[in-house]
């Protein structure tokens, strides 16, 4: 307003000040960020902040990497921001989607091994998805009796067949599913 | 305001009938010229809906102050602490329907400590008693319990809509005595709540041989419901016009309903992917006929964990749609594209960042009707990768001429751009823009945001509501307050030099309504140079700048009908210390419900 030119005798040397520090960071700030809240709806990472602004300023060198969340800000719901951290984890681990092929078939198929929760979902999946279908499995015979089975290749690139190993193993080790002919397995410890 | 006495007693009539009554019972004489007079008011008024246009009229004189308050049929409370419930219903006893707004909104984003206070308790049990024939009720960031919907359903016979938005404090249990005991129930709509789950099965509890139900809305229930129940529902709801899923509904799952209502205009999908991952085999249903057959649907939303491939299934609807929500919907900018180049007719459109500035380009290429705007962060942090930034909204500045609301989430910005939209759509309302990164300059020039956004004031005559970010000076705010003549909401963060900036807000803006800021350096002078305008405002909230008790204590003093509320944190017991100040106008003195971390002065 026009009527403010008499109090303007500040030059406002902080904005163009040149100095180490994030953005924002001030030393006459008596300006506290908010402790965590005790609030169903505060989302994880909300908790990460707490520090005073008052030991912050000059001494973080360390580029911003990530800076401190601050609570509330950006002003998003918290149901929002939940809603997309599940699918983000997702997207960064590594190799949960994988090939299946089929001898025989045309095509391979993709499917998501984060959404079985062990062998017996998969491979109620799997033969649902080519329509055949495998025998038990036993330690010491394999699928006995079954027309096809399954193998996957593991992180050494060697063949190895389904169940032997425990879940959470298999999930880390497994590269690519392929279901192959009964009588191509033989030596996998499928029965005769 | 006090009522006199009134010594001829309340007509006996129906002021809703539109005739003049012919008037009364046979212990009347003829009536007076006064009464016939007040009658005609009444009945004139009747046909008065706006709320400022009735409050102009119950100033004229004190006969028009009681016909107003006799036929003043909604009743639109924006503080629910502005007076108490008792107050509200002395003076309107025809009530039939009420809008009561609660929190303010920072707390949405965990500013404030819970259990601040807006229950509707008091209200409602007020309302029980003197408005049977309540129809209609709508409540915003109000704690409601199951006891208050349980209250609610057995006191109005007559009800009919109940609309939650930003709700807490109720569940599953307070879910089903409204579906149960509301038999003429048409709008339940829950939007945004937070829904506690009893493990009760509400959706069960509808009237069984029909309902009258035209809007239904859970899309914010995180829990599942009874599909096999909704299906019924839905069958035995042939006035059903809106419908809004939660994502535990699966796509084949939200077939099933399409094809019992086609006659839906507004459907929010659910989580549009599929409940079995592997049923690519089987024979999947004709999703492409179920949209096709929708021939008056208008407003999509849903797509809570979308399968893009299902995407296809919308283009039928596409060139019918005007409302199109895709701020739940993790898409990229291919497939944005395949469904916004059939949607000419949009006019609201939410969307993610995922899309890009190529996608934003494509909605500008297309959408030439395009009102409302809003572009969601899907990685809310201040660091993260900014997908959308100024070439986004420059296209659509360019595209979109007709725009009248914008909400913008980016990492960076330039004024450039800020100011081509204000010149490129001069019809602007609402301007949002938030630069995720705090203090954030013009990422070409380096420069403030202060041109950018002054631009904004200049140039859109008819904003009202602004909210801004990234860098910015005094120089900003005295813009805003020279040039933001009618500008009511106002959101400041992490902006501003010194007390200047308040200040030439507080001078300038005659309009202002809800000014919320928070983290900026603003202090008790600031504070004192809007004394005079305080008692216009329906509340101020400042939070983590630089206030002190003194200051806050000497508004208070000068003010005995504002309500000064200094808020600490839950852990702070030093008095002296708080985090929010919390102030607004009230027409009895102090609220009684308040916890014990905040202190009314």
């Amino acid at each position: 307003m026009e009527g403010a030119v008499a109090y303007e005798i500040d030059l406002n040397l902080k904005a163009t000040e040149l100095r180490l520090g994030l953005p924002g960071t001030d030393e006459t700030e008596k300006e506290k960020l908010s402790g965590v809240r005790n609030n169903k709806r505060s989302s994880p990472e909300t908790g990460d902040e707490c520090e005073t602004k008052g030991s912050s300023n000059g001494d973080q060198e360390t580029a911003p990497v990530t800076k401190a969340q601050v609570v509330g800000w950006p002003p998003i719901r918290s149901y929002r921001k939940n809603s997309f951290q599940p699918k983000k984890n997702e997207a960064e681990a590594s190799g949960m989607f994988l090939k299946v092929s089929m001898d025989g078939a045309p095509y391979l198929r993709k499917i998501d091994l984060k959404v079985y929760k062990g062998y017996p979902e998969l491979l109620q999946a799997l033969q649902n998805m080519f329509k055949f279908t495998i025998g038990e499995y036993s330690e010491r015979e394999g699928y006995k009796g079954s027309e096809y089975v399954p193998t996957y290749e593991d992180k050494d690139g060697d063949w190895m067949l389904v169940g032997d190993v425990p879940w959470d193993m298999f999930m880390s080790s497994c590269k690519r599913l392929r279901i192959m002919k009964g009588s191509e397995a033989r030596g996998l410890g499928c029965g005769v | 305001m006090s009522e006199d006495r009134n010594e001829m007693p309340e007509p006996d009539v129906d002021t809703r009938r539109l005739e003049v009554p012919s008037i009364i019972t046979d212990d009347f004489q003829s009536p007076s010229p006064d009464q016939v007079l007040e009658n005609v008011l009444e009945n004139v008024l009747l046909f008065l809906t706006s709320r400022r246009d009735r409050n102009a009229v119950s100033l004229v004189c004190k006969s028009w102050h009681r016909a107003e308050a006799l036929t003043r049929s909604d009743l639109f409370i924006g503080n629910c602490y502005a007076l108490p419930p008792l107050r509200a219903i002395k003076r309107f006893k025809r009530v039939r329907s009420i809008v009561l707004k609660g929190k303010p909104r920072f707390a949405d984003f965990n500013l404030m400590p819970p259990n601040w206070g807006a229950y509707f308790t008091p209200w409602v049990t007020a309302m029980a008693r003197a408005y049977p024939w309540l129809e209609k009720v709508y409540l915003k960031r109000m704690f409601v319990s199951d006891g208050d919907l349980e209250l609610l359903a057995q006191s109005f016979p007559a009800f009919k809509e109940l609309v939650l938005v930003c709700c807490e404090g109720f569940g599953t249990t307070g879910l089903a005595v409204i579906a149960s005991k509301c038999r003429q129930l048409r709008v339940l709509d829950l939007i945004e709540d937070e829904v506690s789950d009893d493990e009760v099965d509400w959706i069960s509890c509808f009237p069984e041989n029909g309902t009258n139900l035209e809007s239904l809305i859970f899309d914010c229930i995180e829990w599942p419901i009874n599909f096999e129940a909704l299906e019924r529902l839905v069958a035995r709801s042939p006035s059903l016009r809106k419908l809004r899923l939660n994502r535990h509904v699966s796509i084949e799952q939200l077939y099933r309903l399409m094809i019992r209502a086609p006659q839906l205009t507004h459907l929010g999908s659910g989580s549009f992917s599929s409940s079995d991952i592997v049923a690519q085999g089987d024979q999947e249903p004709d999703y492409i006929s179920a949209f096709a057959a929708c021939k008056s649907l208008v407003c999509l939303s849903g797509f809570r964990e979308i399968v893009p491939d299902y995407l296809s299934a919308i283009y039928p609807v596409c060139a019918n749609l005007t409302s199109l929500n895709f701020s739940y919907a993790n898409i990229n900018t291919e497939q944005l594209k395949s469904v916004i180049c059939h949607c000419y007719k949009l006019q609201i459109f939410w969307v993610l960042d995922s899309v890009c500035d190529e996608g934003l380009q494509a909605v500008a290429a297309t959408c030439k009707d395009l009102r409302e705007l809003r572009v969601f962060p899907i990685d809310a942090r201040e660091d993260s990768e900014g997908p959308v930034s100024e070439v986004g909204l420059q296209a659509i500045s360019e595209g979109c001429r007709k725009l009248e609301s914008i909400l913008y989430f980016c990492q960076r910005m330039t004024n450039a751009a800020v100011i081509a939209m204000s010149k490129n759509c001069p019809d602007l309302v609402v301007f949002r823009l938030c630069i995720m990164g705090r203090h954030q300059p013009d990422h070409v020039t380096g420069e403030p945001m202060d041109e950018g956004f002054g631009a904004i004031v200049m140039n859109c005559k008819k904003l009202t509501r602004l909210a801004i970010s990234g860098l910015l000076t005094d120089k900003a705010f005295s813009y805003i307050g020279k040039y933001g003549k009618l500008v009511r909401t106002l959101s400041v963060a992490f902006a501003g030099d010194s007390d200047m900036g308040l200040k030439y807000v507080l001078e300038g803006c005659l309009k202002l309504q809800k000014l919320e800021i928070r983290d900026s350096p603003f202090g008790d002078v600031a504070l004192r140079s809007g004394l005079h305008h305080y008692y216009n405002m329906r509340f101020l909230w400042m939070s983590s700048c630089r206030l002190s008790r003194q200051g806050c204590e000497e508004i208070a003093r000068a003010m005995p009908r504002l309500t000064v509320e200094v808020i600490r944190n839950e852990n702070e017991h030093n008095m002296d210390n708080f985090e929010i100040l919390y102030l607004y106008r009230s027409l009895e003195g102090p609220r009684t419900d308040a916890p014990e971390f905040v202190t009314i002065l």
